[in-house]
Formats: structure tokens, sequence, C-alpha cells
């Protein structure tokens, strides 16, 4: 091969070689969700109650356990689950149960969801039980929002103040 | 099944190879230097990284800020080492993505090669890792979608959990503390990286680090020049509390994303952790074929302990142990978990030669599926057999040019494992059989030796620059080298044909030179 075509050929090659990337390096924009749609996040951390009553130890109980482990109140570890709904106009979109974590299922319940809704108005409801002896839903949020597009609205649960917050 | 595939990606990679050695040159193939330019990308995003890190502001609130001004108040510094360190990891994903598929269509992870290919499957995730983390500290839109989807996609798994993307969930949830870990992990995975690389090519002598000077220049200067044409720049800064519809995503690290986005996390996981066990398994799933690759095998009664094996041997098979029973003296031995049976131990023994007065030619160390006295016979039967005024025997190798091609009644051709198991006394040998013109070998292209150091070697010792070398004058004016892949058949052909030209112009001088005297 004569010398020049020897460098052209490598410069076409360079030149795909580099198009290829310069191009895929950020090239095509991919389209995740229409333009018109907002975004409801639902992300909280809560532990449930306690299941179960804690039980008093006699006397006779006590005495038969080494010294160092005669405590006279034992309360169980086990947390209940939580259990959350998430409604938008009136309709169910989420309803899921959520158990704690720990090998004792002692540890907090986290619940991570992601919802892409019309941009527009909205009514939302969000509703948890934290004891399976609930009847009715003790926490509670309902809102009429405007969302515009691309908008994220996030639903968390302050634990404290027992009550939901949007960030 | 998979050495159909095999075969079909191997005629692929054979056709472009061919191609590209008008273009570049056997020297300069890109083909023939996919792992050593991907060591080669990764020592430029190593340095190119150091310099951004020098300016790089590590806290969520700065990230963003830095990464501009390092892009637009230096462009010609900053901007430029920026654009390249993005450039090269993407050309190092391509690399190492075509180097996986072209050892597989070599079929190099099988027998003793496992390790370099088992070993090579974490090293995709760790690249793959290494470079996601470093788009996410940016902390523009891209960020904000990929620390999104990540967090979800890790958290599916059970002992993760939603938690993990929690911190991602809005402006309010980011810290300062998780961002510095993961620009620690930025740090830390391409060190992992690093040592899995040094790790991949443990079970390797010599192995090939570094691209050709001049391969090296282009694709830098090439590189340089894409960061000039078209600077990587960031996408808007992130924001948490608008989610981002249109990402200009870098599809060669990120192609899996839109795919997390509409098949969920549960399939991509099953997918990517099967494609990774499927390619660990592969060389269990299709192993060796039978007596294939039996081991090199020491004959202790035969090996004065030269140690040449020892350092011919391509994959550090062989190791000098003390003599059995020659007190003082070395011997080899050959641990048969790291042997390929390629036979180059076999080239280099000093007792493999065909000048030796036995009734059974049995060298210090060989292949059982092809000893040196097989060698030896296959050339007497076919020294016997040729014809014809001029008469040649080419040496030629299984994975190179098919040598068969052009045999006839003049050509008698001998196909071995590799073209390093020959002996060059062979040569010797040969060439001194007064009715033999001349002897060719051949083999693998010169940068691509299937046994990686067989043409290497080959070349040396036929040049006398390595032991054992050509001994006789007739040997050296008689034997030609030629080196061909095996898309490169016209090649061969043409070689072969300009050697009996110049024999017969030889010949003919010769004549005339002896009619004078």
């Amino acid at each position: 091969m004569t010398n020049w075509k020897f460098w052209a050929g490598q410069l076409l090659c360079y030149s795909l070689f580099i198009g290829f990337i310069g191009y895929f390096s950020n090239s095509p924009a991919y389209q995740r969700f229409p333009d018109n749609q907002a975004m409801i996040k639902l992300s909280l951390r809560h532990a449930g109650q306690l299941i179960g009553e804690c039980h008093i130890r006699s006397e006779t109980e006590l005495a038969q356990l080494p010294p160092n482990m005669r405590i006279a109140k034992v309360c169980p570890r086990e947390r209940s689950s939580l259990m959350l709904d998430l409604l938008i106009n009136g309709e169910i979109v989420y309803s899921e149960e959520h158990t704690p974590r720990g090998l004792h299922k002692d540890g907090l319940s986290s619940i991570y969801f992601r919802l892409p809704v019309d941009a527009g108005n909205i009514d939302f409801k969000v509703r948890m039980k934290d004891h399976p002896s609930q009847n009715d839903y003790p926490y509670q949020l309902q809102k009429k929002l405007q969302l515009a597009p691309a908008q994220v609205l996030v639903i968390d649960f302050d634990s404290k103040a027992g009550e939901f917050i949007i960030l | 099944m998979i050495r159909v595939i095999e075969r079909s990606a191997l005629s692929l990679f054979r056709m472009m190879e061919s191609a590209f050695n008008q273009i570049f040159g056997e020297r300069w193939n890109p083909w023939y230097q996919l792992g050593a330019l991907s060591f080669y990308f990764f020592w430029i995003v190593t340095v190119t990284g150091l310099y951004l890190f020098i300016f790089f502001d590590t806290s969520i609130s700065g990230a963003f800020e830095s990464m501009e001004a390092l892009t637009n108040n230096q462009w010609f510094a900053g901007g430029i080492i920026r654009s390249l360190h993005r450039y090269a990891s993407d050309a190092m994903a391509i690399t190492v993505t075509l180097h996986l598929l072209r050892e597989f269509s070599l079929g190099r992870f099988r027998g003793a090669r496992w390790f370099s290919w088992f070993s090579g499957v974490p090293l995709l995730w760790l690249l793959f890792a290494s470079a996601i983390g470093g788009y996410w500290l940016v902390w523009d839109q891209l960020a904000q979608y990929i620390s999104e989807i990540t967090t979800e996609w890790f958290g599916w798994l059970p002992f993760i959990g939603d938690s993990l993307a929690r911190n991602f969930v809005s402006n309010q949830t980011l810290s300062d503390r998780f961002f510095s870990l993961l620009v620690f992990m930025h740090i830390a995975i391409p060190l992992f990286l690093l040592v899995g690389m040094f790790i991949h090519i443990k079970r390797i002598k010599l192995p090939k680090t570094s691209p050709p000077k001049g391969l090296a220049r282009g694709t830098l200067a090439a590189l340089i020049l894409l960061s000039l044409i078209k600077p990587a720049v960031s996408m808007n800064k992130a924001d948490m509390s608008v989610s981002v519809t249109s990402i200009d995503l870098d599809w060669v690290y990120m192609n899996v994303y839109p795919l997390l986005d509409s098949w969920g996390y549960g399939p991509v996981w099953a997918l990517l952790v099967g494609i990774s066990g499927a390619l660990a398994i592969l060389p269990w799933l299709s192993p060796n074929k039978k007596n294939t690759q039996q081991a090199a095998e020491v004959n202790p009664d035969n090996c004065n302990g030269c140690s040449w094996c020892y350092q011919d041997c391509p994959f550090e098979a062989i190791t000098m142990i003390e003599h059995d029973f020659k007190k003082g003296h070395k011997q080899a031995q050959v641990d048969p978990d790291l042997c390929t049976a390629c036979g180059i131990c076999a080239g280099s023994c000093p007792s493999a030669t065909p000048f030796r007065h036995v009734d059974e030619l049995i060298s210090g160390i060989e292949i059982p599926s092809f000893s040196i006295d097989h060698l030896r016979q296959e050339t007497h039967k076919k020294l016997e057999a040729l014809k014809g005024n001029q008469r040649l025997v080419v040496f030629g190798c299984d994975h190179g040019n098919e040598i068969k091609r052009i045999a006839d009644d003049q050509t008698a051709v001998i196909s071995l494992p590799c073209a390093g198991l020959l002996p060059p006394s062979f040569a010797d040998y040969i060439s001194r059989q007064p009715e033999i013109d001349g002897v060719m070998v051949s083999g693998c292209c010169s940068q691509d030796c299937y046994f990686r150091k067989g043409t290497e070697w080959t070349e040396q010792r036929f040049h006398r620059e390595r032991m054992p070398h050509l001994r006789t004058k007739a040997g050296q004016q008689k034997v030609k080298l030629f080196w061909a892949g095996p898309a490169e058949g016209k090649k061969l052909k043409q070689a072969l044909t300009e050697y009996r030209i110049e024999l017969a112009i030889h010949k003919a001088e010769e004549t005339e030179g002896s009619g004078h005297d």
C-alpha cells in the first residue's frame, strides 16, 4: 500500500473511533418520561410499635436466672410491620406491608416508592398503620396540589411528631 | 453451539484484522493490541483523574461548580483533561469489550488459560462501577439520574434495602458525608481494578501492557483532538425537586440504565449476573477436547538443566528444581495446570535435535501430543516423498496460515501446534540434505501468536539472538521465516513463490560462479 493510502486509512480509522466515542458518550438523548409528567416519591423510615405485652418476672423466675440476667421487666423485641397506602384521586395506587429489618424484626421499616403521575391537579392521600391492633389508620395526610411538569413531590414521615410531611 | 459462535466470531475478527493489517501494518494493528490498549487507556484516565482531583470540590454543594470552573475557566488545560478523562474511559470500555470477544473467538479461555479469562470477569464490573461513579461526582442532572436509579437498583437487593435510595430522595436528604464516600469509592474501585488487572495477567510471562509507540501516539492524538472538537460538558446542576426527563446518557457505560427503567431491577440483576456467571463458567462449559492439551513432560535422562525452556515458557508453567539424579544439576518441572501444551519448551530444548543417533528421539521436555520423535519421523516421511527440481519444506502452525493449501510434490508441509515447537536444529538438519533447496517456517501473525511468544522466540532463535539457535551456515542460508495470520493465505502463497524465485536466482548465481572457477 502506498504511503498516502497508509496514512489516509489510519486517519479514517481514528476518525471513526473518535466519532463513535464522541457521539455515544452523550447521544442520543434518552427520554425517560414524557415532559408533562411529575413524580411522587414516598420515602420514610419508621419503627412500628412493639408487638406483645411486657412481662414482669416473678421472684421464682428471677431466682432461676444467673445473677447478671435478673431483670424484672422483659419486653418483646419484635415490632409491627407498617401498613401503608397511597391514594391518588381516590384510587389506591400503592398498598404494601413492610416488615421491620433485623433477624428479630426489631429494626426500622424502610419504605421507598416512586410513581410518575401526570402533571396538574392531584388529590392525594397517604395513610399508615404501625400496629396490627389498629383498625383505623392513625397516621394520615390528605392534600390537593398542583404539580408542575417534572416536579418531584416527596412524602416523608416524622416519627417524633407522628405525622406525614412533604419535603 | 459455543464453538459455532466462536468460529463465526473468529472469521469476523480475521476479516477485520486482515483489513487493518493493510492500513496499520501488523505492528500497529489495534486488533492485536486490545489488552495493551486497555492498560494504556487506564493510565490516561488515572493521570488525568489526578489532575482533576486537585481542583475538584468534594462537597455536594461545590462539586458541580468546581467542575464548571475547571471546564470553562481553564478549558485549555482542565477542560481538555476532563474530556480526555471521559473519552479515554469510554475507549477503555470499548477495547476491553473487544478484547473479551476476541479472546473468546480464539478459544483463549480453555484449559490452562481459564485463569486469565475467569479473573477478567469481575474486572468488567469494576470497570463499569469506576466509570459510573465518576459520572456521579459531577453532580449534574446525569448524576442525579444515576444516583436515583443506581441506589434504587442496589436497594432492590434484600441485604441493602430501600434506605440507600433515601439518601438521594430530595435536596434536604443529601449529605456531604455520603458524597465523600462516593469520592472515596471513585478512587478505591479503580485501585481494585488495577489490582485485578495485575492478577489478570499474573499467569503470563512478559504480558503486553503497553501498545507500540506509533499506536499509542495515534490514539492519544485522536482523543485529544476529540477533546478539542467536542469538550466533555455537564448537564444542568442536579436538583432533586425536579425530575430529569431527558438525559444525555453515556451509552458506552450506561446502556443498561434504560433497561432498568423498562424491565425493572430484578430482571436486570438476573441478566447481568447471568451473563457474568455464564462468562465465568465458560472454560468449564466448553472445555478442551480430550488429548489436545496434555501438559508437557520432562524426561530427566535428557534434561541437562539449561533452563532455556524455563525462560521461554510464555505461561510460566516451568520451574527449575534439583535434578532427580544428577547431583548439583537442575531439571525442569512442569505445572500441568499452567501448561497450554504449545510445545515452545520442546523447541528450546538442546536435546531436541534430529542429529542425535538414537532409535527413539526423546528430548528433555516435550508435549505428548506432538513429540520430537514424531516430528523427526514426520520430517523424514515428508522428505522422502518430495519430488521435482526445487524441493522445499514448510513448517507452519495449527493456528496460523493453513499451510496444507500450499502442499504439492515439491513442497512438503508440516503443521505444528506452534511454530515455537520447531527446534532450529531441524532446519539445520534439513538444510544439510543436498536434495532439499530450502526451508520455510511460518506461523501466526508476528504480533498475534496464539501462544503469545511462539513467533517472537522462533524469530530470535533463527536470527541467532536466542538459544538454541541455527548452527550451520547452510541452515542460515536456506531458511526463510514468514509470519502471516490465518486470513493471509494469499500472502503465504506469494511469499513462497518469491522464495522459490530467490532460491532459483541464488542457485543460478552459484552455478555461474562455479562455472567461472
